[in-house]
């Protein structure tokens, strides 16, 4: 699990994520990110915007910004929001849906 | 006073020449009058106008007027015989031909008959075997039947076209003999009268005759057109040619296609040089302004030029000496003076009396009926004879000195080369006629102004002949006026035509008021001869009644000859017409003091009378404007004066062309080509008419007439004028022109077919007269008959004819000779004619009024009243009938009102049970909709939902509009709005997501807006956002309580702040669902402790599975709170959604009518939806319901 993670956490922030195995009140912390099918680690800082994560699993999957949602416990994840106003813990994990669009059937 | 003719002429005008051409035949008349055609006219009318011998049988005084127009003196007097009493005289038709085998008339016809034409009838004639049944009786019962048929009945003698008498005289000639000769006869009875109308049409095939129009019509026939055939139409009374008809041929000529004259290059001349100044020959050829006669307003105004008359007598006499052309226009100023009613005065003055006429105020124009508001009018009534006022003997007495005069001036006996009265009177001797000479005289000098001796010879001589024509057709035609106006049978027939007289009586055609004009100013000229001729003071009258008559026609008024006043009292039975001293109606005036202005403006004035204001015209609203003739130059610009040295020429240049006076060469194609070959067509045309000019080229005639055109006698007279006045050399022209042996072969035959046609003509006006008259008597009787259905059963035929022919049985038939019954009775008829005629001299109209022969007097009374029981008895046989009917049709209209009665009521039944229906069906709708209604306020009450004070969708402004337009020319990746939440909306969102129509809504529009709706109830309501009174989750909540349960979403609603301490203050939470691409609401209503679940596509019922969902949220936040008993899951009504891209929509709109406690189904439509789209966008704009888009007021 931790080389998973090792191997798919990029290094964010610019922190050194590798020499900085950081307690659960560290600096850091890791998120997964996740649709259905995939799940991503992600390592940064409490203070760095979620735009950049979300960016960078859009682009690693391939999608655009504009037609994927990211929630976090139900809850809207907005591109300027940082894990810590969305309180987020160490190992929370980022859900990604599909855009919902209804018309009828 | 004239001498007896020579005897020459005598005996020339027994061939059968015309006796008086131009004094009866007014219409046509050519001005042109020769002196030659005139002497043959003297003859004739001498012989006319003298005494009618007791004992003459023969030769009788032929009529040999073959044309249809006015007939001469003779025949008027017989015409006047035959009105006057019914029985008729029937005239000699039948003289039996020479060479006619002494068999009857019938029988030859049938032998003789010619094959080919009764081929063509395709009715082989026969004697026919009916009986003959007398018309008038017909007629009689035609009247009863009261349905206007045509009266042109089948005489038993008339199977084909052709009358035996024509017959037998075709058959006993050759045919092509008979033919040609006949042509050339006629022809030279056209000649001789100098009509205008040319010779009959040759038509080209039997079927172009057939087709065409005349009494005779003559075709070619044969294999190459060669031969002349000629038929009778007997129904065609129209004679061989159209000269008979009303067309005065002058106009048709000077006519162009437009209406307008041509003009002349003298015309043309006059106006360019001298512009404005009219001589005499302008004068006389500018047309004549058409009269106006319908128009009814004219009749005012004339009363009130009547008023204003002044005098005009003496400006007569005075103006004798001006030059013609203004003479002509005094005198037709002065012979209007003379319409006044002239009546002899104690001295040897003429006084005359006018009838008062009303000033124009106190009539209305445009007003018709006045007739019958003129107290003063409607004493007037239609005098017994035309000539009460005038006097019979005194009428016949100046015919005979007009027709003494016409046989002076025909004989020419008139001192000529004398310039005054004295030297008449000097060269006066047993060949010439003082008076004549005189009045010729006075009239050249009218014409041309005093004759001066100083005048070199031959204009002098020129003048006067050119007076002495005038004179002389002036004279003809006024005694034809004279003749025509004083018939008692047109008198007849006015008297018929109008019941009383009116104001307005239209005589005659344009042609005959103009002789009429022309006349009065000859009477004018004539009684101002009084100074220098003697004349008798009955002659003057006489003058001055035909004056005021004649100028009563041309006015078209009613002649004043012809009425008299009905008054009562001494003046009833005056002869004249007039009261003496009845001031109410009458006036008398001074002839010398007379002056009336012309009615008609018939030529343009002449410049002098332009001059002085006076002599204008008063009202000039009656006269045709004076203008420039439009037919002969358009009225020039006024331009300013040109600097140009030239002077202004208004006729424009005509083109300069310069060319050689005479051509130096000229190219002449040589002779062998032909410049133009002609075609099969013209070839033909040249084919045909040499045949015709061969066909007219007969063995008597050596000259050679062209068929295309009239030859006038007197133009060819007037060819030579060597011989023109010698008898030799008229001889000798009749005998080159092969006029005499044609005349001599076939003027009886013609005089004869003439009769007939005229007889006929007769016979059909006396049938109608006495048809007429029975009308009249029944009217009289006021025995009014009902229309009859005509029954037309065989047995009333039968005794329709039954009746008919006893009638026949009844009346004597000397009034009617039938003379188609029997062959033999015909002849013996006519032999009983001659027979009578021999004993009987003939005797005039006058001399039969008054007649003493009680006999026939007698025999004419018997006939009427054997006529008028006939009447009565049929009146009465019809009136029984008539009962009869009356009774049958008043019990068949009660049988037809009882079963319309019947039919009525089963109608009232019917309806009846049908408002019944109607009324329950009404009664049962009423209930389902009460309790529809009932039921909805039930639900609402149940739901707390109300219904909204506004629509919820309105109409935008403006300026949202253009916003929302605008939205497409933004930046895509600038953020237009934040929702609620934080969270961006783009271009895409709006663009892509919500505005298009069909556009599927995505989750940002929809949790934006739901957000929105929230916000603004808790604003509105002034709750903290901690203490919501609406609490709306995003989408993405149900999912998440789907997943992960209602414990695994406390964090979302502690964000929507639902907490067990305020859940029950919070009214309602909104949750948006997508499920399967399909947007829709859940709520909970924590107040009525309800859930639901609105589905637009189930019409706002929802799943059971949502709301079960619900109940575990709800059991959730509550916790031990949680009644399960309380809570209940309802459906609230909402419009349905019939398209697949609307949910969204829908969506929305739902929550905020549940959020504002409305009821959808009453506050918005599905129509509206697309509005509601942009109204959306603009709510996203705007930043929540606020502002133009607050919730207030729902």
């Amino acid at each position: 699990m931790a080389d998973t993670a090792d191997n798919n956490t990029p290094n964010m922030g610019g922190g050194p994520a590798a020499d900085a195995p950081a307690p659960g009140n560290s600096e850091h912390l890791n998120i997964k990110v996740t649709d259905n099918n995939n799940e991503v680690f992600f390592k940064i800082k409490r203070s760095t915007k979620l735009e950049k994560l979300m960016s960078a699993f859009c682009e690693r999957q391939g999608k655009s910004v504009t037609s994927v949602r990211f929630l976090f416990e139900g809850q809207r994840v907005q591109p300027t929001d940082t894990p810590d106003t969305l309180e987020m813990q160490d190992g929370d994990c980022l859900e990604v849906h599909q855009e919902q669009v209804g018309g009828g059937f | 006073m004239a001498p007896k003719a020579p005897t020459p002429r005598t005996t020339r005008n027994s061939r059968g020449l015309r006796s008086s051409p131009a004094v009866s035949s007014v219409p046509a008349v050519p001005s042109t009058v020769t002196r030659r055609t005139s002497t043959r006219r003297t003859a004739a009318t001498t012989t006319v106008s003298a005494p009618v011998a007791p004992a003459t049988p023969t030769p009788r005084p032929r009529a040999t007027n073959f044309s249809s127009a006015a007939p001469p003196l003779h025949q008027i007097k017989e015409e006047a015989t035959t009105t006057a009493t019914p029985v008729t005289v029937r005239r000699r038709i039948f003289p039996p031909p020479v060479a006619l085998p002494p068999a009857t008339p019938t029988t030859t016809a049938a032998t003789l008959q010619h094959p080919r034409v009764s081929s063509i009838r395709g009715t082989p004639r026969q004697q026919s075997p009916r009986t003959p049944i007398y018309h008038p009786q017909r007629y009689l019962v035609r009247w009863v039947d009261r349905t206007p048929q045509p009266v042109v009945p089948s005489t038993p003698d008339s199977p084909g076209h052709e009358t035996t008498r024509f017959r037998a005289r075709r058959d006993q000639e050759d045919e092509e003999e008979f033919a040609r000769e006949l042509y050339i006869a006629i022809r030279n009875d056209h000649l001789m009268r100098d009509c205008w109308c040319g010779p009959p049409i040759i038509y080209n095939s039997l079927e172009e005759a057939e087709e065409g129009g005349g009494h005779f019509r003559f075709y070619t026939t044969g294999p190459d057109s060669k031969n002349l055939r000629v038929i009778q139409k007997k129904d065609d009374s129209r004679w061989h040619c159209i000269c008979g008809q009303k067309v005065h041929p002058v106009y048709n000529d000077l006519l162009n296609s437009n209406g307008k004259r041509p003009a002349t290059d003298s015309e043309l001349d006059l106006i360019a040089q001298n512009e404005g100044l009219q001589t005499a020959q302008s004068v006389e050829k500018v047309l004549p302004a058409k009269p106006q006669q319908e128009q009814i307003g004219v009749q005012p105004q004339l009363r009130s030029m009547w008023d204003r008359a002044r005098g005009l007598a003496s400006s007569l006499v005075a103006t004798m000496s001006s030059p013609f052309h203004n003479i002509l226009g005094k005198i037709r100023d002065a012979y209007e003076a003379v319409e006044t009613r002239s009546w002899s005065a104690q001295d040897d003055t003429i006084v005359v009396k006018r009838v008062k006429r009303q000033t124009q105020q106190k009539i209305i124009p445009g007003e018709q009926s006045h007739d019958e508001n003129d107290p003063e009018f409607a004493k007037l009534a239609w005098a017994a004879v035309p000539t009460k006022r005038i006097g019979y003997f005194k009428l016949k007495e100046f015919k005979n000195s007009l027709n003494d005069q016409i046989a002076i001036v025909g004989a020419g006996r008139i001192v000529s080369g004398a310039s005054t009265i004295e030297e008449i009177k000097a060269q006066i001797d047993a060949g010439y006629d003082e008076a004549t000479s005189i009045a010729v005289l006075k009239y050249q000098e009218l014409m041309f102004g005093p004759v001066s001796p100083q005048l070199p010879e031959p204009e002098r001589a020129e003048q006067l002949l050119t007076a002495f024509y005038k004179f002389q057709h002036t004279l003809h035609q006024a005694h034809g006026f004279i003749n025509q106006l004083y018939n008692p049978a047109h008198f007849e027939d006015i008297k018929k035509a109008h019941n009383t007289p009116p104001r307005k009586l239209v005589l005659g055609d344009y042609v005959f008021r103009k002789h009429a004009r022309e006349t009065a100013e000859f009477m004018c000229f004539l009684s101002s001869l009084k100074e220098f001729l003697p004349m008798s003071r009955d002659t003057l009258e006489t003058l001055s009644n035909i004056c005021v008559d004649a100028n009563a026609v041309h006015k078209q008024e009613t002649v004043p000859s012809f009425v008299e006043i009905r008054t009562e009292g001494p003046y009833a039975d005056m002869p004249g017409y007039f009261p003496e001293d009845d001031d109410a109606v009458m006036e008398p005036v001074h002839l010398e003091d007379m002056r009336i202005e012309p009615f008609y403006e018939f030529r343009y004035p002449s410049p002098e009378l332009s001059d002085s204001d006076e002599d204008l015209p008063k009202n000039p609203g009656l006269y045709r404007k004076i203008a420039k003739p439009k037919g002969i130059l358009k009225p020039s610009k006024k331009w300013d004066a040109p600097p140009s040295p030239k002077p202004y020429c208004p006729t424009p240049q005509k083109k300069r062309i310069l060319a050689f006076e005479s051509p130096v060469s000229r190219f002449i194609p040589p002779s062998h080509i032909p410049a133009r070959v002609m075609t099969p067509s013209e070839a033909e045309q040249l084919l045909q008419a040499e045949r015709k000019a061969k066909i007219l080229r007969d063995k008597y005639s050596t000259r050679i007439f062209e068929t295309s055109k009239t030859v006038s006698r007197s133009n060819l007279l007037f060819a030579d004028s060597d011989n023109q006045w010698s008898l030799d050399g008229l001889e000798k022209e009749d005998e080159e022109l092969g006029l005499k042996y044609h005349s001599q072969k076939y003027g009886d035959f013609l005089n004869d077919v003439k009769e007939d046609l005229d007889e006929r003509e007769e016979n059909k006006k006396r049938k109608k007269d006495e048809l007429d008259k029975r009308e009249a008597v029944l009217k009289r009787d006021k025995v009014l008959i009902p229309a009859p259905r005509r029954l037309r059963t065989p047995e009333r035929k039968r005794r329709e004819l039954a009746r008919v022919a006893e009638l026949n049985d009844t009346i004597a038939s000397p009034a009617h000779p039938s003379p188609y019954t029997n062959p033999f009775r015909q002849q013996k008829d006519a032999e009983q004619q001659e027979s009578r005629k021999e004993t009987k001299p003939k005797m005039s109209a006058f001399d039969r009024l008054f007649d003493d022969d009680e006999v026939e007097r007698m025999l004419m009374i018997s006939t009427q009243k054997v006529q008028e029981l006939e009447l009565n008895k049929q009146i009465e046989d019809e009136f029984q009938a008539a009962l009869k009917r009356d009774a049958e049709e008043k019990r068949q209209r009660e049988l037809e009102e009882a079963a319309r009665a019947e039919r009525r009521r089963l109608e009232e039944e019917r309806r009846n049970r049908e408002e019944e229906r109607k009324r329950r069906e009404a009664e049962a709708r009423s209930r389902r909709e009460e309790q529809l209604r009932k039921q909805t306020e039930e639900f609402l009450a149940l739901t707390g939902l109300r219904r909204p004070n506004r629509p919820l969708i309105e109409e935008m402004s403006h300026d949202w509009h253009e916003k929302v337009a605008n939205i497409s020319m933004t930046n895509p990746t600038v953020p237009l709005a934040k929702t609620p939440e934080g969270q961006d909306l783009i271009r895409r969102d709006f663009e892509e997501m919500l505005l298009p129509p069909t556009a599927w809504l995505n989750d940002n529009i929809i949790i934006g807006s739901i957000l929105h709706v929230a916000d603004a109830i808790n604003t509105y309501k002034n709750a903290p956002a901690t203490e919501p009174k609406c609490a709306a989750f995003t989408s993405f909540f149900y999912p998440r309580l789907v997943s992960h349960g209602a414990k695994n979403c406390a964090r979302l609603l502690r964000r929507a702040n639902v907490r067990k301490n305020n859940f029950y203050d919070i009214e309602t939470i909104l949750v948006p669902i997508c499920e399967h691409s399909h947007w829709t609401l859940a709520i909970v209503r924590p107040g009525q402790k309800t859930v639901a679940h609105i589905d637009s596509l189930r019409s706002g019922r929802g799943r059971k599975e949502v709301t079960d969902k619900m109940f575990e949220l709800v059991s959730t936040v509550l916790e031990d709170d949680y009644n399960e008993q309380e809570w209940r899951a309802v459906d609230y009504m909402a419009p349905r959604q019939d398209n697949g891209w609307d949910c969204g929509v829908f969506t929305i709109t739902n929550a905020l009518c549940i959020a504002l406690g409305v009821d959808p189904n009453q506050s918005y439509s599905a129509g509206q939806l697309t509005e509601q789209r942009r109204r959306l966008a603009a709510v996203l704009l705007n930043g929540g319901f606020k502002g133009d888009f607050g919730i207030e007021g729902y």
